[in-house]
């Protein structure tokens, strides 16, 4: 029995690395993660960073200077044994080429309902805002090159206003 | 005695202790910096949790919050850690062996449920790995030890291969730009290696080839003359503790050489 489940796992495993549609549908199902995905970095690797900024709206009307809130820490030659920011810097990566997907399947007026885009709210909501702030917005950004950045960043996606509460949350 | 020659028990205990090493590193990681799961964070779970509205039901709702919820999840991981630390330490004829193995595998299964944004392929061939050896410490017979070692070999072979076929299929693999692109982020690269990869073109679709090739060469193992085999093995040994050192994927290192072990073990035998 145990060599029975071992062989259709394996052979589960191998046959949901080929790429096509048809078998891809199939992962919703997989919500304990059984069956891998082994393609890192493939066919089409990361080759940009990317970066959350939010702003805030005052009751005048103006705006905030934009600030980063997704800045990569350097990385030191320890970090290839104990590297605690690993989880930060793939969680972004993960949310945000996820948002990428969900914007172009859904369309902007859809994407707010998202979970990547509820998580970008919250995280942005969570952040220090000036206490008189109305209204907070968000921006995705992509940059590439990394620290010899051979182009300007483009802009992915601006997200509406969305009202801040007296505790400084999002409604 | 050769040294391919491991008997079963000596390469499950093997790969157990390596793949335990991987999880208690990641697991004192998350524990080191508990802000990344809070409930503003990015792998927070109450936003995860609203993914389907099975998760957001009272009585699930409920279930999930007694182990998910901030900071209950901390919990979690620390019952996951002393799990791992008693997998590398524990007699591996023991119950207490057996149970810790058990508890990474369930910890596996159930922390995705949590969030999947911030997992990776280190946490994925963990699961696989912990699972399996779920089998073979609950049953220890040697069909299920010798079946759970050639599940696990055969893994890393569609692993390795899948890796290197996708790659082969992405032209910015094939040219060297896929490799420079990534060596020139700040997330995954690295100053010098990126620096002198925009430089040399011909050195960047050298290491890209190279990945490629010892990536779909690696099911070789099973079949190639011995020298051959320690050549490829030292040679993918060589590629994490690479990944690690530049692109900072460090429990990698731990995930894929706990298939080592399970590897020799299946070559002496094919």
């Amino acid at each position: 029995m145990i060599v029975a489940v071992l062989f259709a796992w394996l052979l589960l495993s191998a046959l949901m690395q080929i790429r096509v549609d048809v078998l891809q549908r199939w992962r919703r199902f997989d919500v304990l993660h059984l069956i891998p995905q082994y393609n890192f970095f493939a066919p089409v690797p990361g080759m940009n960073d990317f970066h959350v900024l939010y702003r805030d709206c005052l009751p005048d009307g103006a705006a905030t200077d934009w600030a980063e809130i997704t800045a990569i820490a350097p990385r030191h030659w320890w970090n290839a044994v104990w590297h605690p920011h690993r989880r930060q810097r793939k969680a972004i990566f993960d949310v945000t080429t996820t948002f990428a997907k969900e914007l172009q399947l859904y369309g902007a007026e859809k994407v707010p309902l998202s979970v990547p885009y509820l998580l970008l709210l919250n995280y942005v909501s969570a952040q220090d805002h000036r206490p008189a702030a109305t209204s907070t917005q968000f921006l995705l950004m992509m940059s590439y090159g990394g620290h010899e950045a051979a182009k300007e960043p483009d802009v992915m996606f601006l997200s509406t206003l969305h009202g801040l509460d007296t505790a400084g949350g999002w409604r | 005695m050769n040294a391919f020659d491991l008997s079963s028990a000596a390469a499950l205990t093997l790969v157990a202790r390596i793949a335990a090493a991987g999880v208690a590193v990641a697991c004192l990681e998350l524990l080191v910096a508990p802000f990344e799961l809070k409930d503003t964070a990015l792998m927070s779970w109450p936003i995860f949790q609203t993914r389907h509205r099975f998760f957001l039901l009272p009585a699930v709702d409920r279930a999930q919050a007694a182990v998910f919820a901030y900071p209950n999840v901390l919990m979690l991981l620390g019952v996951r850690f002393t799990a791992a630390a008693t997998t590398i330490f524990a007699a591996s004829d023991s119950r207490l062996f057996a149970a810790a193995v058990a508890i990474v595998a369930a910890t596996s299964l159930i922390l995705p449920l949590r969030t999947s944004y911030g997992l990776d392929g280190a946490d994925q061939m963990s699961t696989t790995i912990f699972v399996a050896l779920s089998f073979a410490a609950f049953h220890p017979t040697p069909v299920v030890h010798a079946a759970v070692l050639w599940f696990l070999t055969l893994q890393a072979c569609v692993a390795y291969f899948t890796a290197g076929a996708a790659k082969a299929m992405g032209h910015h693999w094939r040219d060297g730009s896929g490799l420079t692109g990534i060596f020139t982020t700040d997330a995954f690269g690295n100053r010098h290696l990126g620096a002198l990869l925009r430089r040399s073109n011909v050195t960047a679709r050298a290491l890209s080839w190279s990945v490629i090739a010892l990536e779909c060469a690696f099911p070789l193992v099973l079949v190639a003359p011995v020298p051959a085999v320690w050549m490829l093995l030292a040679a993918a040994a060589a590629f994490h503790l690479a990944t690690a050192l530049i692109m900072g994927l460090n429990t990698f290192v731990f995930a894929y050489f706990a298939l080592y072990p399970a590897v020799l073990y299946c070559l002496a035998r094919a």
